[in-house]
């Protein structure tokens, strides 16, 4: 059913934040391979930081627990900035209860399958042409 | 009229018999001749120092007459005299000089008529005494045959002395006072009879019979036994050979009434019997083990004891440690076998001896180690006794050899002439004054062991009684206190006879140690108080259970407020250099508030001075004075607080395990109260032994938990640790499949292999997360951080979806889960518990199910849900149902676990902390079945 529904934007771009580098890197590698263009930032503050400085992306992949500004409180800034409000934020998590987070498009249960997360982002985003899969 | 005639002989020889029996035990030891003729003058027995005199052996001289024997004139003055003997009855004395062995003697003479029990002249008997040689020998004589009576009629134990044959040789008026026999009897029935009757008041009469067969078969040996009486009394005997020249001539038994000792003690072990169920396990050496036989903990003497090297008991491996010990004692075979003997049985309790090869020797004692009612461990005590047997072994040597009435005595006997100067002092004497006999004869005696404030009573006394004859001593029995060579007294229970030799006084003292007694006493009397008060210390010490900050306060406060004063308690730091302040109370709050700045900041105080002799000694140290000496022996620093608070009494005693001290425990007391009493010292002795053992255990279960809970704590954090890369790796991994199967990596003919390697990989990430998983789980279990966070569940539809994710995964044989779901209502659990719990066990089913059938079943009873997974694999053997479903460690091997894992141990407890349980039925071969029942709500 996800497989087969529009995407959301036309933009190739994601924006990955994640506060583990080994997971930062192994799933910007995973999109990129898939045909996306992949910015990174490792939390939330670094995340509206680098929101400003790259093209708009389609879909922001947002993991909860971080240091210095963590997923709940990044939410929080975006949704009351008009320029950004309206990008959808899919949250990856290890919280089983996820139901209940506010302002999240889609939530990714961790540990993550790489199927689910290429359907999740195919439903926010439009691919590049050379993508696989 | 011919038996008449018989046993009238027999009778008579008996008596004969007897006479000699006598003479030859008392007297053969003597340099004197002594010899029976009959009335036709043969020589019917002599002695073997009359032997020697006339240079022959006995028996040259038994049935031969003076005309034999001597010179014709000596010969015929003899028997001249023999003659008028017979005839008159009288008795003779004569002095003779005769050449005779070849030598000149000058012998002084006794004859008396031996007469049979009808008063008719039998014969004759006579003493012969060397005078040519010096008188000294003849007073030796007289003063050893009177201290042998002296030490017979005046010492409070029964004495019965026999021969070799039984017949009795002697005995004193205590020993037919302590059996109630008439002389009469005795003397007319003799020493068959005089067992039977006192057998007949025996409560076991047949156990003191079977030592009497055992001291008849080993004649030279030392016998102790404790009788008891039908009317309540309790006897010591004590009982050994009579010697002369190493030959066994007969025994001695000393009888002694124990009856009040024995009560009292009995007493007193009533009391307190609940706290040496409770303490007995003192200890020089400790290992604490948990259960599985690792090493929960230990203390120094443990390593010292058994040389144990470090890396052992770091391994905590008991085999190791086994293997270790094995080799240093002599039965080791035996040893391991009793310590498997206990695994086995984690609630026995057990004693034993160990002997090493060196000769060391250790007390064994092994007690379950419990908290509340589950036996968690077991506690393993050594005690080196090798001192004490060594001591005990060289005792009884010395013993065996002195010599037999004198030695026989088992309290102090000293002699001293009416100068007040010591003559002769027994073994008991040197043992218990100590002092040895070279030193002390000679001197005074009472500057040797009277205390100097009674002797100058003492010396008026004898003043008295040289003068007029009065004396408030002799011939009582007194209490008095006596002293020790090292100026420690004790009481002491004297009777004092005098003997005059010629023109000589001898007194005889004999003592006996009664401080036991005393002390007994003093117990009882002050018993009500004292022991109700020893009670509540032991029971607040108890109710304190492991907890050390617990037990040092319940000591504090019960003994500051059975003094109404202050009391400390130190221990010593670990390196034993310092004595660190760790509980305080005052009875008094205003004195508690103001002493206790200074008791926590100054590690030593007020007993500053006395400490140190606590330590050299090792015995309580009691102090007392007038304030103004007090003061002078405190560190001036501390005159302020002095000055506020003067203390002029206290006493401090050491906190003792076997023979090593942790610590001390101290009282003190303000200026107004009168000074610690001896009772009072015995009682705060009573008091620390009973506390020491329970902050000594305190100490070893602070430090067992902390142990555990070191371990917790890194078991939580090393799992979350592990778990972290676990999630970028099966991603990568699922990246890897991904650019295969995409063909984005192209990797040719390989990629089937390539496949297959990925996706083992991905099970054994899904595997090792699963491991660690548990491992968190089993962690928040123990620690009680597992809450389950209970919804409306249908079990129905958690095991249908357990079972389509483990067929999803492709777990061999998943294809084979035949599910038969029953008619359920819906029940109040943790989903995804519940849901572990349902994986847990079908996974098993499979793993161990041979590839054959599994079958999963739901149901309702009775309130219950029931969910049952059935196989028809290797099965499970009786004796392990239990085990499969505790903690890894907890299980006797790896081996019996067969790669379990914490799973079923999870599995358990969820089930249990829902309320319900889990059941498994099982035999090798035929399959499982687990089966959980829950109740709804």
């Amino acid at each position: 059913m996800l497989a087969t529904a529009k995407p959301y934007t036309e933009s190739p771009t994601i924006l990955l934040i994640d506060d583990e580098d080994a997971i930062r890197h192994v799933l910007s590698l995973a999109l990129e391979f898939e045909g996306y263009q992949v910015f990174t930032a490792s939390n939330g503050e670094e995340g509206l930081r680098t929101l400003r400085r790259i093209p708009r992306p389609g879909l922001i992949l947002l993991d909860l627990m971080m240091p210095v500004m963590d997923g709940w409180e990044f939410m929080e800034v975006l949704h009351k900035d008009p320029g950004f409000s309206d990008i959808p934020v899919v949250v990856i998590t290890a919280f089983k209860n996820s139901n209940e987070i506010k302002h999240a498009a889609a939530v990714i249960e961790k540990p993550v399958e790489l199927n689910e997360l290429f359907q999740v982002a195919g439903r926010f985003c439009q691919r590049r042409k050379g993508g696989h899969g | 009229m011919a038996s008449r005639d018989s046993s009238a002989r027999k009778i008579e020889d008996f008596e004969a018999h007897n006479t000699l029996a006598i003479l030859s035990a008392i007297v053969e030891g003597t340099p004197d001749a002594i010899f029976i003729k009959d009335v036709s003058g043969r020589y019917i027995m002599i002695n073997a120092p009359g032997a020697k005199w006339l240079g022959k052996d006995v028996s040259e001289i038994i049935g031969k007459t003076d005309w034999d024997l001597f010179a014709p004139d000596i010969a015929e003055e003899f028997i001249k005299s023999d003659q008028k003997i017979l005839a008159t009855g009288q008795t003779m004395n004569f002095d003779q000089e005769f050449d005779a062995g070849g030598s000149h003697r000058i012998v002084h003479s006794v004859k008396v008529p031996y007469r049979d029990p009808n008063g008719n002249i039998r014969g004759i008997i006579g003493i012969s005494r060397d005078i040519s040689g010096s008188m000294e020998s003849k007073q030796q004589l007289e003063k050893a045959n009177s201290l042998m009576k002296a030490t017979l009629e005046s010492t409070a134990d029964g004495i019965l002395v026999i021969d070799n044959d039984e017949n009795i040789t002697g005995y004193n008026q205590n020993f037919l006072d302590l059996w109630k026999i008439k002389k009469s009897d005795i003397d007319k029935h003799g020493y068959e009879w005089a067992l039977k009757f006192v057998l007949e008041q025996l409560y076991h009469p047949e156990h003191c019979l079977e030592r009497i067969h055992e001291i008849r078969r080993f004649p030279g040996e030392v016998s102790f036994d404790t009788l008891y009486f039908k009317d309540g009394r309790v006897f010591e005997r004590y009982s050994r050979p009579q010697r002369i020249d190493g030959a066994v001539v007969g025994r001695v038994f000393s009888y002694r009434d124990v009856t009040n000792e024995t009560r009292d003690r009995a007493e007193r072990e009533n009391y307190l019997a609940l706290l040496r169920t409770t303490l007995d396990a003192t200890n020089d050496a400790i290992l604490v083990v948990n259960t599985e036989g690792r090493t929960v903990t230990y203390n120094k003497n443990f390593l010292n004891v058994w040389s144990i090297p470090p890396e052992i008991i770091e391994s905590r491996d008991d085999a190791e440690m086994i293997k270790w010990v094995k080799n240093q004692i002599k039965s080791p075979d035996e040893f391991v076998k009793k310590v498997e003997e206990l695994y086995k049985s984690p609630s026995k309790e057990s004693f034993d001896t160990i002997e090493f090869k060196s000769g060391r020797v250790l007390e064994r004692y092994s007690r379950p180690h419990r908290l509340g009612d589950k036996v968690v461990g077991r506690v393993w005590s050594f005690r080196d006794v090798t001192a004490k047997i060594q001591a005990e072994r060289s005792l009884k040597e010395s013993e065996a050899r002195k010599a037999a009435i004198l030695a026989s005595a088992i309290d102090p006997i000293i002699t001293m002439d009416r100068d007040g100067k010591i003559v002769e002092l027994n073994p008991a004497a040197e043992k218990t004054f100590g002092y040895i006999s070279s030193y002390a004869i000679g001197r005074s005696m009472d500057s040797l062991i009277i205390p100097p404030r009674l002797r100058e009573a003492h010396r008026r006394g004898m003043e008295r009684y040289l003068g007029t004859g009065e004396s408030q001593y002799l011939g009582r029995r007194v209490e008095l206190p006596a002293m020790r060579a090292d100026g420690t007294e004790f009481p002491a229970e004297v009777s004092i006879i005098e003997t005059r030799l010629a023109n000589q006084f001898l007194f005889t003292g004999f003592i006996r140690d009664i401080s036991e007694r005393k002390h007994s006493e003093a117990l009882i009397r002050h018993g009500a108080a004292q022991i109700r008060a020893l009670v509540e210390v032991s029971r607040d010490v108890i109710a304190a259970g492991l907890d050390l900050g617990r037990v040092l306060n319940a000591v504090v406060t019960r003994v500051s407020a059975y003094f109404q004063d202050g009391c400390v308690i130190r221990l010593f730091s670990e390196d034993y250099t310092r004595l660190n302040t760790v509980a305080f109370r005052h009875f008094d709050p205003k004195a508690e508030e103001f002493l206790r700045p200074w008791f926590e900041g100054a590690n030593e105080f007020i007993d500053k001075g006395a400490t140190p002799d606590l330590l050299k000694e090792g015995r309580p140290v009691s102090v007392s004075g007038p304030v103004e000496e007090i003061r002078k022996r405190i560190a001036p620093e501390l005159w302020p607080v002095f000055d506020h608070y003067p203390v002029h009494s206290w006493v401090i005693v050491p906190l003792r395990m076997a023979d090593q001290m942790i610590g001390t425990l101290t009282v003190f007391r303000y200026r107004s109260a009168p000074s610690y009493t001896v009772e009072e010292n015995i009682w705060l002795q009573e008091v620390a032994d009973r506390a020491a053992l329970s902050i000594d255990n305190a100490r070893l279960y602070t430090d067992a938990v902390q142990a555990i809970q070191l371990r917790e704590d890194f078991m939580s954090i090393a799992s979350h640790e592990l778990k972290t890369p676990l999630t970028p790796l099966k991603m990568q991994l699922q990246l890897l499949s991904h650019l295969v199967q995409t063909g984005v990596m192209n990797v040719g003919p390989l990629e089937d292999k390539l496949k297959k390697v990925i996706s083992d990989s991905d099970q054994q990430i899904v595997r090792l997360s699963r491991l660690v998983d548990d491992i968190l789980d089993a962690t928040r279990l123990r620690t009680g951080q597992f809450a389950l966070q209970r919804e409306i569940v249908d079990l129905n539809s958690v095991v249908a979806g357990a079972i389509d994710r483990l067929k999803e995964s492709k777990m061999s044989g998943a294809n084979a889960i035949e599910f038969h779901p029953g008619q359920l209502k819906a029940g109040f659990w943790d989903r995804l518990r519940l849901e572990q719990v349902v994986t847990n066990l079908i996974s098993n089913a499979l793993k161990f199910g041979a590839g054959k059938a599994v079958i999963v079943k739901t149901s309702m009873q009775d309130g219950y849900a029931f969910f049952s997974v059935k196989d028809f694999g290797i099965g499970i053997a009786k004796e392990s149902h239990k085990k499969i479903f505790e903690r890894l460690e907890r299980a006797v091997s790896v081996k019996q676990y067969g790669g379990l894992g914490m799973g079923l141990f999870i599995a358990r407890q969820i089930v249990d902390l829902h309320g319900g349980r889990i059941l498994v039925e099982s035999s090798p071969g035929a399959g499982s079945t687990f089966t959980v029942e829950l109740p709804f709500h």
